[in-house]
């Protein structure tokens, strides 16, 4: 087992105004671990991705994450040495794909931007691993020079996952990823994740509304209901064993099948 | 020389408390102590609602006790499952200890062969050697080899049973927790799991089960620990 998390987040407050989106928050990610964050809309599990995303200004706290042989906060650096220090080594995948892509550029440059990006010019080598990453997100890679703006909402979504994979990130940070999709479209990706996760060794932090995703996904869950975690533990623990009330009551509301 | 214990409970003590029926408090295990040996397999006795499922999922750490220790075997040393880190948790449920439910939980659209695999694959093993292995416990365990390439949610109960004993014993955890495990299985088919859990069993597992078939009962025990019928209005 390695001996430091991935990310370890400590203390972290968010507050909107007068309003707290997120209040003392603690946990740590290990590499390879799934870990889900659910809870209704509004409980804050969003706003706390965001912040580690970068996305928003922490409030108080440390957002310490592992990068290359040294540890950054990533609540105390700016964008430009956020990139410097992190560079891809974190992913952000959209609930709506269309927020994560370019949709005025083909499938292929789509993947192969981030690796552009970072310094890789051959055009051919380029092509190769676009297509590659095609193939293993189940595209065929016949369509590399298609336009995304016509893919399903199913292959938008893989074609995201792709863009933030292929620079082989430690930590993709995941919203609702199955959540605008077919019932039968995302048990293809929540099998999809769960194989590219446990292939690379991935990290990911995962919201989710939907415990029966979390169940499928995540190792370990934390429960979160106005902006505190309530209840954390991991995944069947909670869902099967849920102590606190809240809990209990946000498992007793899901259908059984 | 006796074998080494591989689980022992301290005052293990488990309720519930359902908060939306006013908190009510449901008093279940109350100071379990038991011990189990490598090669020894412990058959839990008890009416309905003792809490033997109860008992189960909390060796397993399923269910979170109020009190007690869970020790086992894991990589030479006794460790404590209530009180390790939920990575040191699933560090022994990957290497040390197993739980094969009455009922497969998978991910829709796997296929069999990949879903049995997966335990042995999470521990580093090559893939085809994972499925190589896993073809060789469904073959064992006369599921037809056109149902390996197909999930199993259109299978039968005893289909689906049966991959998810492969599953649950594809990996040769130390430990193992088993529920029901011939339930939904004709006489033959029972017969085949039986023998492949007396296999692990002299292979050195130690083995927690519940189960009423009489005919299993009598094959797998070599002890029985019996949970008194407990009060409800406690």
């Amino acid at each position: 087992m390695s001996e430091t998390p991935l990310l370890r987040v400590q203390g972290l407050t968010k507050r909107f105004g007068q309003r707290v989106a997120c209040l003392d928050i603690d946990f740590e990610l290990w590499p390879g671990e799934v870990l889900g964050i659910v809870g209704e809309s509004g409980s804050g599990k969003t706003t706390l991705l965001r912040c580690i995303a970068g996305q928003l200004h922490v409030s108080v706290g440390e957002i310490l994450f592992a990068a290359h042989d040294d540890i950054a906060d990533l609540a105390a650096i700016g964008e430009g040495e956020r990139r410097r220090r992190v560079g891809h080594d974190l992913g952000f995948v959209h609930q709506n794909p269309r927020d994560g892509l370019r949709l005025a550029v083909s499938a292929g440059a789509n993947i192969a931007e981030p690796l552009m990006n970072a310094g890789m010019r051959h055009y051919g080598s380029l092509r190769r691993i676009a297509a590659d990453w095609l193939a293993r997100v189940e595209i065929d890679p016949t369509r590399i020079d298609d336009n995304p703006h016509h893919f399903s909402g199913g292959m938008q979504q893989r074609l995201q996952i792709a863009r933030n994979l292929v620079t082989s990130p430690r930590l993709v940070l995941m919203d609702e990823p199955t959540g605008g999709l077919d019932v039968s479209v995302q048990a293809r990706l929540l099998d999809l994740i769960r194989q590219l996760a446990a292939d690379l060794g991935l990290a990911v932090l995962l919201v989710t509304h939907d415990l029966g995703v979390a169940r499928l996904l995540a190792h370990r869950l934390m429960v979160m209901q106005e902006g505190r975690i309530v209840e954390a533990g991991l995944t069947d623990q909670v869902l099967d064993d849920p102590h606190e009330a809240y809990t209990q009551l946000l498992v007793s509301s899901v259908l059984q099948l | 020389m006796t074998p080494p214990l591989a689980i022992e409970t301290r005052g293990l003590v488990k309720g519930f408390i359902l908060h939306a029926q006013d908190h009510l408090r449901l008093p279940v295990l109350a100071g379990i102590d038991l011990q189990v040996a490598a090669g020894e397999c412990l058959l839990l006795d008890g009416p309905s609602g003792a809490g033997k499922s109860t008992l189960m999922r909390t060796l397993y750490g399923n269910y979170r006790p109020d009190r007690g220790q869970i020790l086992l075997r894991h990589d030479g040393a006794m460790v404590d499952l209530v009180s390790a880190s939920p990575r040191l948790a699933l560090e022994l449920r990957r290497w040390t200890i197993g739980y094969i439910s009455q009922f497969l939980h998978v991910i829709p659209r796997v296929p069999a062969l990949e879903i049995v695999a997966q335990p042995l694959m999470a521990l580093g093993t090559d893939p085809e050697a994972a499925r190589m292995r896993a073809g060789i416990l469904l073959e064992r365990l006369a599921l037809p080899q056109r149902l390996w390439p197909l999930p199993p949610a259109t299978f039968s109960g005893g289909e689906q049973q049966r991959v998810n004993i492969a599953r649950g014993l594809i990996a040769r955890h130390p430990i193992l927790l088993v529920d029901e495990p011939t339930a939904a299985l004709d006489a033959e088919n029972g017969a085949r799991v039986m023998a492949l859990l007396q296999e692990a069993r002299m292979a050195g597992a130690a083995i927690v089960a519940i189960c009423h078939d009489p005919l299993a009962r009598q094959a797998l025990a070599t002890r029985h620990f019996n949970l008194p019928s407990r009060n409800i209005a406690a």
